[in-house]
C-alpha cells in the first residue's frame, strides 16, 4: 500500500500541470491551487486504498456499522438460511452474521 | 414548468468545473445535469459545492441525507445492496457533497446525474436541492444514488463547483437550466 507522499509524488509526475473550466473557459490553475488540489488527490486516493483494503480484508472501524450492513446476505437469503437451520437443525444463519461482524469488528 | 437553457460546460482533463454566472433570481430553481462524467482515477466521487455571494470558495454548510440501490453486472443476488450510507452524506459539514457514487473509469463507464438547487438567490431560508444519478462503479456494478438537503446559509448562492475527489474529470458535459 503507497504511502500518502508516494500518492503525492504519484499524482504529480502525472499532472505536470493542471486546469479548471470556468463558465466555458480554461485556465491553467495558479501554484497555489495546484499544490492544494495534488494534496486533496493524494489524500482522497490514500484513503480510498486503506478503505479498499479495509473493506476486502476486514478490521476495525468507526465505520464498522455501514461495511457490516453491505456484506450481511440479502434479507431473502437470511430468511431462507432460517428456515432451513429449523428444518435441519443447522446454525447457518448465525455463522453468517457471525462471520460478519468478526470480519468488520467494532473498535 | 419549463426549463430554459443557460450554459454548457464541457470537461476535457478538467480539474473542476465551476458556474459563477448565471444563478441569480430569474429562476426559483436551477438544474445541472451530468451527463457522462469520466474519471482519469479509477473509483472516485464526483461531488459538488457552492458558494454565497460575497464569501470565497466552495466550502458552504451542508447537510444532506441519502438512499441508494446498487446491483452487480453479474445479477448475483449476494452483491444487490439498498441502503443509506455515511459516505453520501453529511451533517453540516462543508466538503464536497456526493452526486454519485464512486465512477469507474473503465472506458466504458461513467457517472450521469442531475441536481436541483432551489431558489439558490432567496435570503430568508436556507438553500434546499436534491440530486439523483446513476454510475458504473468501479467494481462493476451499478450504483442509483438519492441526495437531498440544505446549503445552511440564508446568504444567496450564486456558485456552483463540481469535481472529482482525485484526478481529473477527462470528459462529460455539465448543463445548467433555470426552471419556472
Amino acid at each position: 500500500m503507497a504511502t500518502l507522499a508516494q500518492w503525492k509524488k504519484q499524482i504529480k509526475a502525472q499532472n505536470s500541470s493542471l486546469t479548471k473550466m470556468v463558465d466555458g473557459n480554461s485556465i491553467d490553475l495558479s501554484t497555489d491551487e495546484y499544490n492544494k488540489t495534488i494534496d486533496e488527490w493524494a489524500k482522497a486516493s490514500f484513503d480510498q486504498e486503506v478503505e479498499t483494503a479495509l473493506i476486502a480484508d476486514g478490521g476495525q472501524s468507526a465505520k464498522y456499522a455501514q461495511y457490516r450492513a453491505a456484506a450481511y446476505p440479502s434479507i431473502a437469503d437470511q430468511l431462507d438460511m432460517q428456515y432451513h437451520d429449523g428444518v435441519d437443525g443447522t446454525t447457518t444463519w448465525a455463522d453468517a452474521i457471525a462471520a460478519v461482524k468478526t470480519k468488520y469488528a467494532k473498535p | 414548468m419549463a426549463e430554459v437553457f443557460l450554459s454548457k460546460q464541457t470537461a476535457s482533463s478538467t480539474a473542476t468545473i465551476s458556474f459563477t454566472s448565471g444563478i441569480d433570481s430569474t429562476y426559483s430553481e436551477y438544474l445541472f445535469v451530468v451527463g457522462g462524467m469520466h474519471p482519469a482515477s479509477d473509483g472516485t466521487i464526483l461531488g459538488w459545492q457552492v458558494n454565497a455571494d460575497g464569501q470565497s470558495g466552495y466550502n458552504e454548510v451542508i447537510q444532506s441525507t441519502n438512499f441508494y440501490g446498487q446491483m452487480a453486472e453479474s445479477g448475483d443476488s449476494g452483491m444487490v445492496h439498498i441502503g443509506v450510507s455515511d459516505t453520501y452524506d453529511q451533517t453540516v459539514g462543508t466538503a464536497f457533497q456526493p452526486l454519485t457514487g464512486s465512477v469507474g473509469s473503465d472506458a466504458d463507464q461513467s457517472g450521469s446525474g442531475q441536481l436541483r438547487l432551489f431558489n439558490p438567490a432567496g435570503t430568508t431560508f436556507n438553500k434546499k436541492w436534491v440530486a439523483t444519478s446513476s454510475c458504473a462503479v468501479s467494481d462493476n456494478t451499478v450504483l442509483g444514488l438519492y441526495t437531498a438537503g440544505y446549503i445552511n446559509t440564508t446568504s444567496a448562492i450564486d456558485e456552483v463547483q463540481f469535481k472529482f475527489a482525485s484526478g481529473n474529470m477527462d470528459s462529460g458535459t455539465i448543463t445548467l437550466y433555470g426552471v419556472g
